[in-house]
């Protein structure tokens, strides 16, 4: 590990002048060992945020030469959208000592020599010298994890495509028939006002159709690979019910909202309907097409609330701690991924939030979604954070705070 | 509930209790088989249908009936069901959007004529109306009309 030490206790140990010395050194060497060998990249800062060391890891994720690197500012290895706000953190930490990230794992973006971005995990520590205080990062590349779990949510979205298109079959051919039925009508019609009539029906319900397709559309397209927006979580709760009317099992469930107002929440609307659309849908499901669905929203705060609640068949006690396991599904088999609320957690986890479950067998079931409402939109307004952040903790970068 | 009759000369064909709850395929439905002569009647769900079929003559005269399958109220599944039960001699044409293969199986088992999947073209509706009316009147059935 290559460094440009401020003040490196190294240099007053005499390797085998005493026992003590001797073992510091083995020490230290197995230290160097141990981070030059490391799979993730390491790199440590001066309390100016300058770059005095790092390992052969971050030499290869980031593309530059040790020497390219000493002394530099680490703002050289971030997107030009984090720096304003790391300069501010780290500005903050010196003169206050206050920092919101250290001691956090946040995912950020890293940039390389070479001008590309790649997703990172970046673990954030200080430690204290003579000469101040230091940085650590611990710099892993998740691009791999990144695309893994963006397939995931794509399968499980088509997945339930699959469901919502088998329920619009029905949705779409009942209008069909009537236009079918009326076309062939009109062919052996003669009275004009009756052609007008049948004409007229055919016109609403054709729109009628185009309504459907164009709901289900807008689903189907939504792109893993879209940008973050500021959405309104009651309008994609609105959206996400017109969805599962679709299903072929919605019946005559009742769906009664009680939306208060949330602040905007910044996140990738795929994400967000793939959420949504897991819950009710299970719900739907559960009970059976008959019952009540509530939704609800609520500002609580530090957080915004999104409830859930169906008058399903509940959750037996025994499997309840089950539900968000990878591939558990209580549904017959190929009527279920089992990914569903696997996918639904991972992506609220994803948003800095948290998903609970109360259920009682027979009575019904409630997923409480909580959102936090520091969702960075103050720093999307401020030009400080971007939309390719997808660290909950972004205009808080490596070394700010 | 609706009733639509025929205006054609010569007679009706036989009077069809058709249940759907998407009123523009109760409408093209009556019109193409009243065009065709028959006398129909309308119901948008089961339960409506089971009340309308309590209210006609007894036994009702009633020469075949096309049910939806996906309805409100009482599903199409639990009328044809208790039309199965209650009126074993009239033929029942079920007419869905939604093809499951399974459920069409099932209700081929409880003597359902024929499973029909939305959109059905004029000629086959007619085609399948006529074989199940024919059918009740080869029953030469005391509570046929």
């Amino acid at each position: 590990m290559e460094a440009l030490l401020p003040n490196n206790e190294t240099t007053r140990l005499h390797p085998g002048r005493t026992g003590t010395e001797e073992a510091l050194r083995e020490s230290e060497e197995r230290f160097r060992s141990v981070v030059e060998t490391a799979p993730d990249a390491i790199v440590l800062a001066d309390h100016w945020g300058h770059i005095i060391s790092w390992n052969k890891a971050a030499q290869r994720l980031f593309g530059y030469t040790t020497k390219e690197v000493l002394g530099r500012p680490l703002t050289l290895l971030m997107p030009a959208r984090y720096r304003d706000a790391h300069q501010r953190g780290v500005e903050r930490l010196r003169t206050t000592g206050e920092s919101r990230v250290i001691g956090k794992t946040m995912e950020l973006h890293g940039l390389r020599k070479d001008g590309s971005e790649f997703p990172l995990e970046l673990s954030l520590s200080t430690w204290k010298a003579k000469a101040g205080t230091f940085y650590s990062g611990i710099i892993r590349d998740i691009t791999e994890r990144k695309q893994l779990q963006d397939q995931l949510i794509q399968t499980e979205k088509l997945a339930t495509l699959g469901t919502l298109v088998s329920g619009m079959a029905h949705e779409v051919n009942n209008p069909v028939q009537g236009i079918l039925g009326m076309a062939e009508l009109i062919l052996d019609e003669q009275d004009p006002a009756k052609v007008r009539e049948y004409t007229l029906d055919i016109v609403n319900f054709s729109k009628h159709i185009a309504e459907i397709v164009h709901d289900c559309a807008g689903y189907a397209r939504s792109n893993i690979r879209e940008k973050e927006a500021a959405l309104d979580l009651r309008e994609r709760l609105t959206e996400a019910i017109k969805m599962v009317r679709r299903c072929p099992h919605f019946g005559h469930v009742e769906i009664v909202t009680q939306f208060q107002p949330v602040p905007p929440f910044l996140a990738r609307r795929v994400e967000i309907d793939q959420v949504f659309v897991n819950l009710l849908s299970n719900a739907v499901q559960a009970m059976k097409g008959s019952g009540r669905l509530v939704l609800t929203t609520q500002n609580g705060g530090e957080t915004m609330v999104v409830r859930i609640s169906d008058t399903g068949c509940g959750i037996p006690e025994a499997l309840i701690h089950k539900i968000f396991d990878p591939f558990f599904t209580t549904k017959d088999p190929g009527k279920g991924t089992g990914l569903g609320l696997s996918v639904t957690r991972h992506i609220v986890a994803k948003y800095g939030g948290t998903i609970g479950v109360q259920s009682e067998e027979g009575k019904g079931t409630t997923f409480t979604i909580q959102f936090p409402t520091a969702n960075r939109m103050k720093e999307v307004h401020d030009g400080e954070a971007d939309d390719c952040c997808g660290g909950r903790a972004a205009g808080a970068c490596f070394g700010g705070g | 509930m609706e009733r639509q009759t025929t205006a054609a000369a010569g007679g009706r064909q036989g009077r069809v209790l058709v249940v759907d709850d998407v009123a523009i395929v109760r409408k093209s439905i009556s019109l193409t088989l009243t065009s065709a002569g028959y006398d129909v009647v309308t119901a948008e769900d089961g339960e409506q249908a089971i009340k309308l079929l309590g209210e006609l003559e007894d036994p009702p005269t009633i020469d075949a009936i096309l049910c939806d399958l996906r309805m409100p109220k009482m599903n199409g599944a639990e009328a044809v069901t208790y039309f199965r039960r209650e009126y074993p001699i009239v033929p029942v044409v079920v007419l869905t959007a939604y093809p499951d293969v399974e459920l069409a199986v099932s209700l081929m088992r409880q003597g359902v004529l024929d499973f029909l999947v939305k959109p059905v073209l004029q000629d086959e509706l007619l085609t399948v109306v006529k074989r199940a009316v024919d059918q009740k009147a080869m029953r030469k059935d005391p509570v046929a009309s």
